[in-house]
C-alpha cells in the first residue's frame, strides 16, 4: 500500500532546465489620452525563480498572488512586459530567441477542469490528437499517439476515444487534458491547478496518475495550487508568492518545517486542522488579501504583517538580500536581512 | 452510458488497445453537437410545419415554369383585376391583365434570391471578417470593427436606397446593396462570439500546439459559434425578402415586366380600390415567406440550447 | 427498495431533550430528461439546540439538495420530496409556502458557497439587512439601520458604517461573505444552514470565517448543519459529522469518532485518498472508480461497486443504520457484523 516513491532530486549539481529572470507583468486599466497608464494591475513584477531538471516545483499562493499569470507567462500565452525566460540555455521569444512553435514542443501545460478546458465540439480524441497534427504529424499517426495517450492515463479508448467532454466526469476530463498536454513529449510540464476542481478521492487518483507519468516520461513539473496540502505531497521545492512577488522558496521539507516569512507562517498555520480534538482557536491573519490594483510601496505584505517597521514601507525586500537558512531556502523579508535596519532583523537560523 | 465496464474492471482489468484508423472512424461517429440539434430539431413540429412550408415555396419557385397556369407577362386589357377564378385564373388577374397566381410562383424565384443570397454573401464575408477581428484581436479588431461602424451608422434601408441609387436598379444592384448592408451586423454578432469563445481554456490548449491562428480559427473556434451566428442570420432572410421587396416597390429593385412581390405590389397599390384581396396577394406571399424564416431560425435557436 | 430503514433506536445526537430538528426518511427525486435521478435515498436523523452537524460528502452525494429541502427550494414542478422535516414542532413538507417563509429568516437562515446567490447586486448591504428586519420583526427603518450595523460589526467587518452604505460588488470576496452571514443572522435563527461557505474562499479567509460562525453559532445558541465537501473544515467546525454518499448517510456520529477512527469503509476511504502532507513519499490509496449515477442507483449499498470489501449481501438492498458506539452509527452490514476491524 506505501511504495515510496522516487526519492526527490538533490539541488546540487543540477542544471536549471529554465530559468527565469525580472518577469513582469502589469494589465493595465486606466489610461490618460495620451495612452499613458494611470492605473495597473500589477499581476507579475519582477520575479526570479529557476526550475531544476526532473523537479516538481511547487507554486502556491492565494488569489491574485499571480501564479496563474506567471503560468500563463511560461507559455508564452501572454507576452510579458518585461524580463527573460530561457529554457535549456536558450532564450525564448525576442528577435533572436526560441520561438513559441519550438517553444510547445518541450513546454506544456494541464490546465483546470473549467468550463470548457476541452472544446466541446470535438471528441476528445482529436482534442489530443490536434497538437501533433499541428506540428506536422500525418492524421494516422497523430490518432495513434492519442490512442496510446488514452490508456496511459487510464481511459480505455475503444470506450472513450468518441466521447464528448460533456459525457465525461471531472476526473476523466483532467486525465484527458493531462493526455492532451503530454501528446507533443514535453520535457516540462505546468500545471495550473491541475487538480483543484475535483473532487477528493478523483483528486488522489489523479495526483497519483501524475506521479507514475512523471517518472515515465522523465518530465519536469511546475506544480501551481492553492491548496497547502496537495503542494507539500507533491513538490520538492515549494516557492510561495504574494500579490505578484516571491516571498519565499526553498526545499518543501525546509518551506513546512521552517518557515520563515510571516506570510508563509499564517499561510500554513491557516490550514484548517484535522483533528476535531485540536482545533485552530485564533486566525493566524486577519483581513482578505488585498487588491492587486496599484500595491502600496515597499513590502506588500506590511499591510498585513505584525512586524511591519518604517524600513517595509521604505523599500521592496528582495529575495537574494537575506542568507539563506537551508539549501537554497531563501526569504524576502527585511527581518532576516542583517543588514536591512529593521528593529528585529538577524540572521536566519537564529532561534525565535 | 450503459456500455461502461464496472468500476473494478475498468481499472483492473487489461485495456484493448484500439486501431488509430478505428479510433478516427469512431470519432466521427460520435453523439456530436450538430447531430443532437439536428434531432431537436426534428422533435419541434412548428419547426417541420414551417419547413414543409418553406419547401414548397422553394419548389414551386424552382418549377415555375411547369407549375404556372399562364404566361406571367401576357396581360389582357378586358381581364383586369378580376377575382379567383375569373376563366382559369386561379387567383384572378392584376392591373393589367396578368395571372395572378402565375406571376405569384415567378416572383417566388426573385424574391426568394433577394431573400437568401445576399444573407448568404453576407455571412460568408460577414463571419469571416467577424472570426477574424475577434480571434487576432488587436489592429485588425480595430480596423475591421472601426470600418463596420461606419457603415453601422446608416439604417438598413437608408444604406440600401442610397447603394441602389448610386449603382442604379435591378437585380445585381439589389444583391450588392443588400448584402452590404447585412455584412456589419454579421460582423458585429461573430466579433462578439468570438471574443466570448476565445476567453475559453480549449483555445489556450490549441494555441499551446503550435498552430496557426487560421488552423485555431478553423477547427476550434468555428464550430463553436457557427451556431449563434447562424441563429442571427436566418432572422435576416427574412428582412432581406422584405427590404427588396420594399426596393422593387420603391423602384429601385427589379424592374418590369419582370414578377417580384414587390414590385407587384407597388403596383396594385391603385388596385385596393377595386379589388383588395388581389391587391394583398403578393404582401400575403411576403408574409408568409418572412415569417416562415423567422419561426425556422426560432426553432434552430431553441434547439441549439442544448445544454452540454 | 431502495431505501435506509430506520432501526427503533434511531440517532440522538444529544440529551433526551427534544430535538431541534427531526428528519425521517427524506428523499428527494427529480424528474428530468434522462430518468428520475434519486438525489436524496432516505435520510434520517434529529439535531439538537445548538448542536453543530456538519454534513461531510463528494459532488454527487445529495448533500446539498438534502439541505435545499429543509430549507424548501427546491424548484417546484419537477422535485418530489417524500418523507418528513419535522422543525421545532412544525412539519415543514406539509406547510404551505406562505407559512415556510415566515420561518425563513427569523427561525431558519441559510448561506451559500457564492454569496452573490444570496445578495442583490442593486441594493446596499445595509439595505438588504434592514429589510429582512423590518420584515420580520416589523420594527421601523432607522431602528432596523442600528441593529444592521451591529450585525456588521458583529462579523467582523471594518469600518461597518461605511460598509452599510456598499453595494456587494464593491466587496472583496471574504467581506461579502461575512455580509451574507449578517444577512442570515440578522434575525436570530435557531438553526442556519450552509452551503459550502468557504469553498470558494482563500484559505487564510476560510478559517477567519470558519472561527467567526464557531463564535457566533456559540453566542446565539444557533444549530449548525454545514455542507462541506472538505474534511479539514468538517473537523474545526462540526460536533457531529454525517458522511453522506449516494443520497444516504453512510455513517453518522460524533466529529472525532467518525474522522479519526471511521466506522465505514467509504469514510476510511476518503480519509485515506485525502492528501495531507504526511503522506508525502508514498503513493495515494484511491477509491477505484466514479461515484454513483443517481440516475440509475444500484440496489443495496450505493457504495459496494467501489468497495474492495463488498459482499455478496451488501448489493441486494435494505441497508440499515446500525449503532457501532454511542450516538455513532454506520450503515455497513460487514460492520455490524464484524465491526472495522476489516478495513482498518
Amino acid at each position: 500500500m506505501t511504495t515510496p516513491t522516487q526519492p526527490a532530486p538533490t539541488t546540487a549539481a543540477r542544471a536549471p532546465l529554465m530559468t527565469v529572470a525580472d518577469l513582469r507583468k502589469h494589465f493595465p486599466i486606466k489610461r490618460n489620452l495620451l495612452g499613458r497608464t494611470l492605473s495597473a494591475v500589477q499581476a507579475v513584477d519582477d520575479i526570479s525563480f529557476q526550475v531544476i531538471k526532473g523537479e516538481t516545483l511547487g507554486i502556491v499562493g492565494e488569489s491574485g498572488c499571480g501564479k496563474s499569470t506567471t503560468a500563463r507567462l511560461l507559455m508564452r500565452l501572454i507576452e510579458p512586459d518585461a524580463g527573460v525566460v530561457t529554457f535549456d540555455g536558450n532564450t525564448v521569444g525576442g528577435a533572436h530567441g526560441v520561438g513559441v512553435r519550438d517553444l510547445y514542443r518541450d513546454v506544456q501545460m494541464v490546465f483546470q477542469d473549467s468550463y470548457a478546458s476541452l472544446n466541446p465540439r470535438m471528441p476528445i480524441s482529436m482534442s489530443i490528437a490536434y497538437g501533433p497534427l499541428s506540428q506536422g504529424m500525418n492524421r494516422k499517426a497523430a490518432m495513434a499517439v492519442a490512442v496510446k495517450l488514452l490508456e496511459q492515463v487510464g481511459l480505455n479508448p475503444v470506450l472513450y476515444a468518441n466521447r464528448y467532454p460533456h459525457e465525461l466526469s471531472g476526473g476523466q476530463k483532467q486525465r484527458v487534458n493531462i493526455a492532451r498536454a503530454l501528446a507533443l513529449r514535453p520535457r516540462l510540464v505546468i500545471l495550473d491547478e491541475a487538480v483543484s476542481a475535483l473532487d477528493k478521492s478523483i483528486e488522489a487518483q489523479i495526483l497519483n496518475l501524475l506521479i507514475d507519468l512523471k517518472q515515465e516520461y522523465d518530465l519536469t513539473y511546475v506544480f501551481i495550487s492553492h491548496d497547502l496540502n496537495v503542494i507539500r505531497f507533491i513538490s520538492d521545492r515549494v516557492m510561495v508568492m504574494y500579490l505578484g512577488h516571491i516571498v519565499e522558496v526553498g526545499r518543501v521539507e525546509d518551506i513546512y518545517a521552517r518557515p520563515e516569512h510571516p506570510y508563509t507562517k499564517a499561510l500554513l498555520a491557516a490550514m484548517p486542522s484535522m483533528d476535531p480534538r485540536k482545533r485552530t482557536e485564533t486566525a493566524p491573519i486577519t483581513g482578505d488579501p488585498p487588491n492587486p490594483i496599484d500595491p502600496p510601496p515597499g513590502c506588500r505584505f506590511r499591510t498585513r504583517c505584525p512586524h511591519a517597521a518604517q524600513i517595509c514601507e521604505d523599500r521592496t525586500p528582495s529575495l537574494n538580500d537575506g542568507a539563506a537558512t537551508g539549501e537554497g531556502h531563501l526569504v524576502a523579508c527585511h527581518m532576516r536581512d542583517r543588514r536591512s535596519g529593521h528593529p528585529e532583523a538577524r540572521s536566519s537560523g537564529a532561534s525565535q | 452510458m450503459a456500455d461502461q465496464v464496472s468500476a473494478r474492471e475498468a481499472i483492473e482489468g487489461p485495456i484493448p488497445t484500439l486501431d488509430p484508423a478505428e479510433a478516427l472512424a469512431r470519432a466521427r461517429e460520435g453523439k456530436g453537437y450538430w447531430k443532437r440539434v439536428w434531432e431537436s430539431l426534428k422533435d419541434d413540429k412548428v419547426t417541420i410545419v414551417v419547413a414543409i412550408v418553406l419547401l414548397l415555396i422553394f419548389l414551386a419557385a424552382i418549377f415555375a415554369p411547369l407549375i404556372a397556369t399562364h404566361d406571367p407577362s401576357k396581360g389582357s386589357i378586358i381581364g383586369r383585376l378580376k377575382g379567383f377564378g375569373y376563366k382559369d385564373h386561379l387567383l384572378g388577374t392584376d392591373e393589367t391583365g396578368r395571372d395572378m397566381f402565375s406571376r405569384l410562383v415567378f416572383g417566388a424565384r426573385l424574391s426568394l434570391i433577394s431573400g437568401v443570397l445576399p444573407v448568404i454573401f453576407a455571412l460568408l464575408i460577414g463571419g469571416s471578417l467577424g472570426i477574424a477581428a475577434g480571434y487576432l484581436r488587436g489592429r485588425v479588431n480595430t480596423v475591421i470593427m472601426r470600418s463596420m461602424d461606419v457603415l453601422y451608422a446608416f439604417p438598413s434601408i437608408l444604406l440600401a436606397i442610397a447603394i441602389c441609387g448610386i449603382l442604379g436598379s435591378g437585380l445585381e444592384n439589389t444583391l450588392l446593396a443588400l448584402t452590404i448592408t447585412f455584412i456589419p451586423p454579421i460582423v458585429r454578432v461573430s466579433e462578439t462570439v468570438t471574443v466570448q469563445v476565445r476567453s475559453l481554456d480549449f483555445v489556450d490548449a490549441a494555441r499551446t500546439s503550435g498552430a496557426s491562428s487560421a488552423s485555431i480559427m478553423c477547427r476550434h473556434v468555428l464550430n463553436n459559434v457557427l451556431g449563434q451566428i447562424l441563429v442571427y442570420t436566418t432572422s435576416l432572410v427574412s428582412l432581406s425578402i422584405i427590404l427588396a421587396a420594399g426596393l422593387s416597390f420603391l423602384g429601385l429593385g427589379v424592374t418590369p415586366p419582370d414578377a417580384e412581390w414587390g414590385l407587384m405590389l407597388n403596383n396594385l397599390r391603385q388596385a385596393i380600390w377595386v379589388n383588395p384581396t388581389i391587391a394583398a396577394l403578393p404582401g400575403v406571399a411576403i408574409f408568409i415567406t418572412s415569417m416562415s424564416f423567422n419561426l425556422l431560425s426560432d426553432g434552430l435557436r431553441q434547439a441549439m440550447d442544448i445544454r452540454l | 427498495m431502495n431505501r435506509q430503514t430506520l432501526q427503533a433506536d434511531a440517532p440522538l445526537s444529544a440529551t433526551a431533550a427534544t430535538p431541534l430538528l427531526s428528519v425521517k426518511d427524506l428523499a428527494v427525486r427529480f424528474a428530468t430528461r434522462e430518468g428520475v435521478v434519486e438525489a436524496v435515498n432516505g435520510v434520517n436523523f434529529n439535531l439538537a439546540r445548538g448542536e453543530v452537524l456538519g454534513i461531510l460528502g463528494e459532488s454527487g452525494s445529495g448533500k446539498s439538495v438534502s439541505l435545499r429541502a429543509i430549507m424548501g427550494i427546491l424548484p417546484r414542478g419537477r422535485t418530489t420530496v417524500t418523507g418528513s422535516i419535522n422543525f421545532d414542532g412544525h412539519e415543514l413538507l406539509s406547510m404551505p409556502e406562505k407559512e415556510l417563509d415566515r420561518l425563513r429568516g427569523p427561525e431558519i437562515a441559510m448561506i451559500f458557497q457564492e454569496p452573490m446567490t444570496a445578495l442583490d447586486p442593486v441594493f446596499t448591504v445595509g439595505e438588504q439587512i434592514a429589510e429582512t428586519i423590518v420584515r420580520h420583526e416589523g420594527v421601523d427603518w432607522s431602528t432596523a439601520n442600528a441593529r444592521a450595523k451591529n450585525f456588521l460589526e458583529m462579523v467582523r467587518i471594518p469600518s461597518p458604517e461605511r460598509r452599510l452604505q456598499a453595494y456587494p460588488h464593491e466587496m472583496s470576496g471574504g467581506m461579502r461573505q461575512r455580509a451574507m452571514i449578517a444577512l442570515a443572522l440578522s434575525c436570530k435563527p435557531k438553526l442556519l444552514l450552509a452551503d459550502e461557505p468557504t469553498t470558494a474562499l482563500d484559505v487564510t479567509v476560510q478559517i477567519q470565517i470558519i472561527l467567526l460562525l464557531r463564535e457566533l453559532q456559540r453566542e446565539l445558541g444557533m444549530a449548525v448543519i454545514f455542507v462541506t465537501h472538505d474534511v479539514g473544515v468538517a473537523s474545526e467546525i462540526s460536533d457531529a459529522v454525517a458522511v453522506m454518499y449516494g443520497g444516504r448517510y453512510m455513517e453518522h456520529g460524533p466529529a472525532e469518532n467518525v474522522l479519526l477512527a471511521p466506522n465505514h469503509p467509504y469514510t476510511h476511504g476518503l480519509m485515506n485518498s485525502t492528501v495531507h502532507g504526511s503522506m508525502r513519499g508514498q503513493r495515494l490509496d484511491t477509491i477505484p472508480g466514479l461515484p454513483p449515477d443517481l440516475a440509475n442507483l444500484p440496489k443495496g449499498c450505493p457504495f459496494a461497486a467501489r468497495c474492495g470489501h463488498a459482499i455478496p449481501e451488501c448489493e441486494q438492498g435494505g441497508i440499515a443504520l446500525s449503532a457501532v458506539g454511542k450516538n455513532h452509527f454506520s450503515a455497513c452490514l460487514r460492520v455490524e457484523k464484524e465491526g472495522r476491524s476489516f478495513f482498518a
